[in-house]
């Protein structure tokens, strides 16, 4: 039980830890990794209800956990990607020196980004699960990896409704007065990024609310 | 009408890695055989793990085989001067020049820059031409206006 305690009390600290992309906007108060993963479990259970063939127990568990490695790991954002130089080799040492940016990045940061990030996030998720009991450090390391790869069904749906769920809170602070937040450009990237059709009915909601 | 599943060469080998990882994983799983607990199954937890596991993985692995038995390669379409499935597309939004491959749901990945014909702009884009403006219109109305096309076969 030492172990779960531990484990508990340290992914404690996402209840705290204010979400870094609001941070960039100036966000008093802003949406902690706890809240925002709440909010994501909510919407793939009661979304993920409509769909057919599909292990909702699973993805709400995935979405439990798929931010947890930030107990250890950065919370980098897209804003983080844009202040990489695109011309410049990008390693983990370079984080530290990172200067955020708003817009979009482009391609060639978002790929630097991803390379990096999935590196240190998985080391984090090694580190948090580590003295855990297998049966379930083995049980979360599987569903993250699933997760990450977004080859199943559950796996792609909550990585979308992630997207989904960022954009309805960016809107919100948004609505709220925060104007600093590109909403245009928040919107138009969720209307490339999600392709699941009950998400893509969610995210007209967000719109239309605005 | 059983559904085809749309990939690069390249998506159909990751699906097929991921596949071939699942069933090792079941063949590490069961190398041992059931648990010794097989014969008390009355709320032995072990037991139920085990098979609630083997349930989970058996199903994954059959929804892939269903991927891999179903794919079809995307090809470079004979009209080149539209967007296909497999397109890069240069496009202007909003001020911003940006790219996209057009790919299916299952291969798509918008941090890698591939975007899902299923998604709105994906099916916007989806005939278009150089020149042709685009418009996803809602609340927020975003014209894309399209660069240039290429596909692999052309880079």
């Amino acid at each position: 039980m030492k172990e779960i305690y531990e484990f508990i009390t340290s992914v404690g600290k996402l209840k705290s830890e204010g979400r870094r992309g609001w941070k960039i906007h100036d966000i008093e108060n802003p949406e902690t990794t706890a809240a925002h993963t709440f909010q994501l479990a909510l919407i793939v259970w009661t979304v993920g209800k409509r769909k057919e063939d599909f292990d909702l127990n699973r993805a709400i568990k995935m979405a439990l956990i798929h931010d947890i490695c930030e107990v250890h790991s950065p919370d980098l954002t897209s804003y983080d990607a844009v202040g990489i130089d695109e011309n410049e080799k990008f390693t983990r040492d370079d984080i530290e020196n990172l200067k955020p940016k708003k817009g979009r990045p482009t391609l060639k940061q978002r790929k630097k980004m991803k390379k990096v990030k999935r590196e240190l996030e998985s080391e984090a998720m090694d580190k948090i699960l580590a003295d855990l009991p297998e049966e379930i450090s083995e049980d979360f390391f599987e569903l993250w990896r699933e997760y990450e790869k977004k080859v199943t069904p559950e796996a792609k749906f909550v990585k979308q409704a992630d997207d989904v769920t960022n954009l309805l809170q960016g809107m919100e602070y948004w609505k709220d007065g925060h104007k600093g937040i590109e909403y245009r450009l928040w919107v138009r990237r969720g209307k490339e990024k999600i392709d699941d059709p009950d998400l893509i009915e969610f995210l007209v909601m967000i719109e239309e609310s605005l | 009408m059983t559904k085809k599943h749309y990939l690069t060469e390249e998506g159909l080998e990751k699906v097929k890695n991921e596949l071939k990882e699942l069933i090792q994983e079941k063949k590490k799983k069961t190398k041992d055989g059931v648990p010794e607990v097989l014969h008390s199954e009355d709320l032995n937890p072990e037991y139920l793990d085990f098979r609630q596991d083997l349930r989970l993985l058996e199903r994954r692995i059959m929804k892939l085989d269903e991927v891999v038995k179903n794919a079809e390669i995307i090809k470079s379409p004979e009209n080149k001067r539209k967007v296909e499935l497999g397109a890069r597309v240069i496009i202007e939004a909003d001020g911003q020049e940006d790219q996209f491959t057009i790919v299916g749901s299952l291969e798509a990945d918008p941090a890698e820059g591939k975007i899902s014909n299923e998604s709105l702009v994906g099916r916007k884009l989806m005939g278009k031409k150089v020149g042709d403006k685009v418009t996803v219109a809602s609340k927020v109305e975003t014209v894309y206006e399209i660069k240039k096309i290429e596909y692999q076969d052309e880079v």
